[in-house]
């Protein structure tokens, strides 16, 4: 049994006015719930739901793509993806790592989006954070097209091997031994892996 | 025996082919392929069991369904192996690797697969959606 129980709930409701004045960004986007914009406080019965749905539901995409786990993909192996580019097709990425926070590479090939014009971004994401973004000029990918891409890595690099044959390495930040995890997301369906 | 080898989101619709090549384990019992909507709700439990030689077969809801027994074995531990299942108005087909062709009805009716599960002694080298 919890003493505290019911005469701490005062308290409990100041301190989630104060968390939830202290991340306005919660509020923002046209998330809306029950009490939003009024004063929280002692005088409303029930305090504001947690934060963390709303968090999740701004964060994730309405349409996620492929996900495969468990690859067990070791150095020197050479991870193959097929996959269709949809036709007016902006961006789409294929991460790749030990899970969907730790990332040794995001590769995201944009015709049109965030500002780029046919430019491959890529960068890694280290327990959740992002690291530093590199841009590759390189474009052999067409709206409306099946492509492939071939990535292979050791301790030091990933090495990307686009559909004209052009090469590429990315650093392996997070020195990772093996990818297990791979995600697809944005404008393309995978239809085929292939572990070599 | 190797971890399970998982894809989920996947895009699977009624006249689709999947192909899975893989190699078996050495010292393999048997494998599963499943496929469905996820690890509990599978369409299609496809469960080669080599020390009893028989394809054993099933779906789950929850609940696991009634066996299909199929004494066909026609591969073993350390080949390399390769499988095409068709999603069918009638059910799922799954061609063996020296052609037999197993048949399973489709008993939760959804048109759409989107989770593939692979466990045991089956190390996929490539899957393809057709």
């Amino acid at each position: 049994m919890d003493p505290v129980g019911s005469s701490d709930l005062p308290r409990t409701t100041q301190r989630e006015s104060r968390t939830w004045a202290g991340f306005p960004w919660l509020l923002a986007g046209g998330v809306r719930w029950s009490g939003a914009g009024t004063t929280p406080g002692p005088t409303h019965p029930t305090p504001p739901p947690p934060p963390r749905p709303l968090t999740r539901l701004a964060a994730v995409p309405s349409l996620q793509g492929l996900v495969a786990s468990n690859l067990s993909l070791k150095p020197g192996q050479c991870l193959r993806v097929q996959c269709e580019v949809v036709p007016e097709a902006k961006s789409f990425v294929l991460n790749l790592g030990k899970d969907g926070d730790n990332l040794c590479l995001h590769f995201n090939p944009r015709f049109e989006a965030h500002g780029d014009v046919n430019t491959i971004v890529c960068n890694s994401k280290d327990g959740g954070a992002w690291g530093e973004e590199l841009r590759e000029s390189a474009f052999p990918f067409q709206p409306g097209t099946v492509t492939e891409v071939c990535i292979s890595f050791d301790q030091a690099d990933l090495t990307i091997k686009l559909p004209d044959g052009y090469t590429f390495k990315f650093p392996n930040r997070l020195n990772l031994e093996a990818i297990s995890y791979l995600a697809a997301d944005g404008d393309m369906k995978i239809k085929c892996l292939a572990f070599d | 025996l190797s971890g399970k080898f998982e894809v989920m989101n996947m895009d699977m619709k009624l006249g689709g082919t999947l192909k899975i090549k893989g190699k078996i384990a050495g010292d393999a019992d048997g494998f599963v392929i499943n496929l469905g909507q996820g690890s509990d709700k599978l369409n299609l439990h496809f469960n080669p069991r080599f020390h009893e030689s028989v394809i054993v077969c099933n779906s789950r809801d929850g609940n696991w369904g009634q066996e299909q027994r199929d004494k066909h074995m026609c591969f073993s531990p350390g080949s390399e192996v390769k499988f095409t299942v068709t999603f069918e108005n009638d059910g799922f087909k799954v061609k063996l690797p020296d052609g037999h062709q197993l048949t399973f009805p489709n008993r939760l009716g959804h048109s759409h697969l989107s989770y593939l599960g692979v466990q045991g002694g089956l190390k996929v080298s490539s899957f393809k959606i057709e």
